[in-house]
């Protein structure tokens, strides 16, 4: 895509949201900075506060105090519909408006931002396409005739639409089936590295946000960070117990999942074996040797030994560490 | 009679300052019509309960059966309720025989369209791990899926009921027992002292014996609803 | 996202024909109903034109009479419909805004109570109180039906999906946008419906008119029971049958027509 704006840093200060009636704050003092361009994962259990903090972003609800700011530029106090259209949104519901065709949903901010008729129809094939989804076939259809991982991805379009600088999203892949799922998931981190939005990510499904996240923000009661930081420090040097119990079990094999063998350092020259590409993990590298390999190639660079992934592991835990 | 009393703490207020001493003289003849009034609702109600859900019963399998009597008791439904009671005056005369096909005939549609949504919502899965049990097709549909569609057929029933009440006033126009009586009695004796006293009776009768019932049903919506689906 | 995704099996063809059966399906009672209208006009006309007719039978049964009966029941229906529309679709819609939704449990009991309330009971009363003639009649009507209609309302925009006006306002619509693009084109199958369900209760209810000299086609009814005259009433309440269903027909026809697609 041409001239697609990058992410903003989004800094939550303080950021408190009582609901009147109650006892104490559903999300106390939350302070968080989300660099510009990176995806930030918000995991916890459900009721930990972790959705009413993403949409105290773009103030779908109203923060009771604290300050939001995004580039630098305090939203707290901006007219809430015009801070949204500089926020993609995308939910769980979906939400797409049944009444329109997918190119007039996708079309919905360009319109409320006065984009000329030719540069709307123009943005809204650019980003079906961009979605894969045919414009000619889809753009005038209506949301009931397609299926759910279309409709999501009609969603994650529409958010797009007006190319935002922040992306919120809560559980957007949350309600599809497992298969559509993961291959959501794989086509949005794709797009993720291409556009390099600043995503904010709920989810409640741990293996999501180590798939999605660059940086994972664990939550619990009253939306509390016990742990913010890369996929890696948290399988590596869970902080707290709770995050701990979160990881589960199994935290070292998943970890290899995280690190490419791109930066692994392998003897020249190609052996007689199975071959991976540089952006294949150091688990499915551990997996072909389970399976019975002497050595791996990697790519035409050259071949891993056993050996040579060992200490290609010990080195990758003491560096989490 | 409660109703009578009834009538006294509420109209009265509102209303000419003779009611009172109207619903007191009238007080054996109101309670009577009250009486008729309610016959002729339990009877309307059980015929078309049980013939209403009878229907249900029979087609809810079948989607074009289904569409098909809905399709028939909605258009029988858009009949304007004078003109349902002179069709049935021809064959029948005047008097309750009439009055009571026809609010019959009024009252299917809810109960049907209820009856057969509440079969069709109850989850495929449960009839099937009942039948996966050795229940046999007959035992299911009773043990099983009537009783957890009971709490959508029983809101039909209450839905029909408040409609009969409704029309059951026009039926005294065609010899019809019950509350209507006083209506057109007071539309009748126009001009007379006690033609709004009359009617507010008639009026406001029907109308708080519905309510005594529509609380009744909530209350046999509850006990009659197993335990488990009682929210 | 990746482009090679696996195209849905849903041809442009095999969708027509998915549709034109959805059409059909759904319009069969829109064609049957026209038809059952016909027979029973005609049934009607031939009974009418072979009977012998006395002095009395002559007097409601003439072309004049009759046509000044439907003329009548007409105005007194759609005239408290309107009434009923106008009043009760906006006050639905104040009643599901935010600043509103505090009224709408006491409208709901209100319009429950209201419900059992026997049509004719508003109607004598209104004519005991206010006295005889059409817009007696078509106020009561109007009080009659507002209430049920207003409950209608509410509830239709009470079940469009949160989560679409959510993402409405996600995206930087305001409220009033929200309301005119989105929330008001839902509600169209809602509104029609009402309508619909309007416009049957008052072609009802406009029978009774006679009852306060409103007119209408209770005007052939009644005299037809007082006298004893059994072809007058049968052809009273067989028009009143044909008028109500072609109103039903065409409100259906109507809402099949305006509803917005996609919905």
């Amino acid at each position: 895509m041409s001239n697609t704006t990058h992410g903003q840093e989004i800094r939550l200060e303080k950021l408190t949201k009582r609901y009147p009636n109650t006892a104490k704050d559903a999300v106390s003092e939350f302070n968080l900075v989300i660099p510009a361009g990176e995806c930030v994962v918000f995991v916890g259990p459900s009721g930990c506060g972790k959705t009413t903090t993403m949409k105290m972003i773009n103030r779908i609800i109203e923060p009771t105090s604290g300050r939001i700011v995004i580039g630098g530029e305090d939203v707290t106090k901006t007219p809430a519909h015009e801070l949204r259209r500089n926020i993609g949104y995308v939910i769980q519901q979906i939400g797409l408006f049944p009444h329109m065709t997918i190119a007039d949903n996708v079309a919905t901010v360009p319109q409320l931002l006065g984009w000329e008729k030719s540069k709307t129809r123009a943005r809204v094939n650019e980003l079906l396409d961009l979605v894969g989804l045919d414009p000619s076939e889809y753009g005038s259809r209506y949301p009931k005739q397609l299926s759910g991982g279309q409709q999501q991805r009609v969603g994650v379009a529409r958010a797009l639409a007006a190319d935002p600088a922040v992306l919120l999203m809560d559980e957007p892949f949350g309600a599809t089936d497992p298969i559509t799922r993961v291959r959501l998931q794989k086509e949005f981190r794709a797009l993720q590295r291409e556009l390099k939005k600043t995503v904010v990510f709920v989810t409640h499904d741990f293996e999501e946000a180590l798939l999605l996240g660059d940086r994972i923000a664990v939550l619990s009661d009253q939306s509390r960070v016990e742990q913010y930081g890369t996929p890696l420090e948290i399988l590596s040097a869970p902080a707290t117990k709770k995050v701990e119990s979160f990881v589960g079990e199994a935290a070292s094999v998943r970890m290899l999942g995280l690190v490419s063998l791109a930066s692994v350092s392998v003897a020249s020259g190609t052996v007689d074996g199975p071959t991976l590409s540089e952006t294949a993990t150091l688990r499915e590298a551990m997996e072909g040797f389970i399976t019975g390999a002497k050595a791996i190639n990697i790519g035409s660079r050259g071949h891993l030994t056993f050996e040579a992934l060992q200490s290609a592991i010990s080195s990758t835990r003491a560096g989490a560490k | 009679m409660a109703l009578v009393n009834m009538l006294e703490d509420f109209i009265v207020p509102l209303s000419p300052p003779n009611l009172l001493e109207f619903i007191s003289i009238q007080r054996e003849k109101i309670t009577l019509a009250v009486i008729a009034q309610i016959e002729l609702i339990l009877l309307v109600m059980t015929i078309v309960s049980i013939t209403a859900i009878l229907t249900g019963l029979l087609v809810w399998k079948s989607t074009a059966a289904s569409e098909a009597v809905t399709g028939f008791w909605s258009v029988v439904f858009t009949i304007p309720s004078l003109a349902m009671f002179i069709f049935f005056i021809g064959p029948f005369g005047l008097g309750w025989l009439p009055a009571v096909i026809a609010l019959v005939l009024y009252g299917q549609l809810p109960v049907v369209r209820n009856t057969i949504v509440g079969l069709r919502s109850v989850e495929p899965a449960i009839m099937e791990s009942a039948a996966a049990m050795g229940m046999k097709p007959l035992t299911v549909l009773r043990k099983i899926q009537f009783p957890l569609a009971w709490p959508v057929i029983i809101v039909g029933i209450r839905v029909s009921a408040m409609l009969i009440f409704g029309i059951s006033a026009i039926a005294a126009y065609v010899g019809g027992p019950g509350l209507g009586d006083y209506l057109f009695s007071g539309l009748a004796n126009l001009g007379s002292f006690n033609s709004m006293n009359q009617t507010l009776v008639g009026a406001f009768g029907i109308t708080i014996l519905a309510l005594i019932f529509d609380g009744l049903f909530v209350i046999v919506r509850r006990v009659t609803t197993p335990r488990g689906l009682r929210v | 996202m990746a482009k090679a995704l696996p195209k849905p099996n849903l041809t442009a063809g095999s969708l027509y024909s998915q549709s034109a059966r959805l059409i059909f399906q759904r319009h069969r009672s829109l064609i049957i109903q026209p038809i059952l209208i016909l027979i029973l006009s005609a049934g009607l006309a031939i009974t009418l034109s072979r009977a012998h007719l006395d002095v009395i039978e002559k007097v409601t049964i003439n072309k004049a009479f009759i046509f000044r009966a439907i003329q009548d029941h007409l105005i007194l229906s759609f005239a408290s419909a309107a009434v009923i529309l106008v009043v009760a679709v906006p006050a639905g819609i104040l009643l599901t805004r935010r600043r509103y939704k505090k009224f709408t449990p006491i409208v709901l009991i209100l319009a429950n109570i209201g419900q059992a309330f026997p049509a004719v009971g508003v109607l004598i009363i209104a004519g005991i109180l206010f006295g005889f003639g059409k817009p007696i009649a078509i106020f009561s009507f109007a009080a009659f039906g507002i209430l049920p209609i207003l409950r209608n309302t509410i509830v239709g925009l009470q079940e469009i999906d949160p989560f679409i006006i959510e993402s409405a306002m996600g995206m930087g619509m305001t409220p009033k946008q929200a309301l005119r693009q989105i929330e008001l084109p839902l509600a169209v199958p809602v509104i029609l419906a009402g309508v619909r369900t309007t416009l049957i209760l008052t072609v009802g209810v406009a029978t009774l008119g006679v009852f306060v000299n409103g007119g209408g086609l209770g005007t052939l009814i009644i005299p037809g029971l007082k006298l004893n005259r059994e072809l007058v009433l049968v052809t009273g309440g067989m028009l009143t049958v044909i008028v109500a269903f072609t109103m039903d027909w065409l409100a259906r026809a109507a809402e099949e027509l305006l509803r917005p697609r996609g919905i």
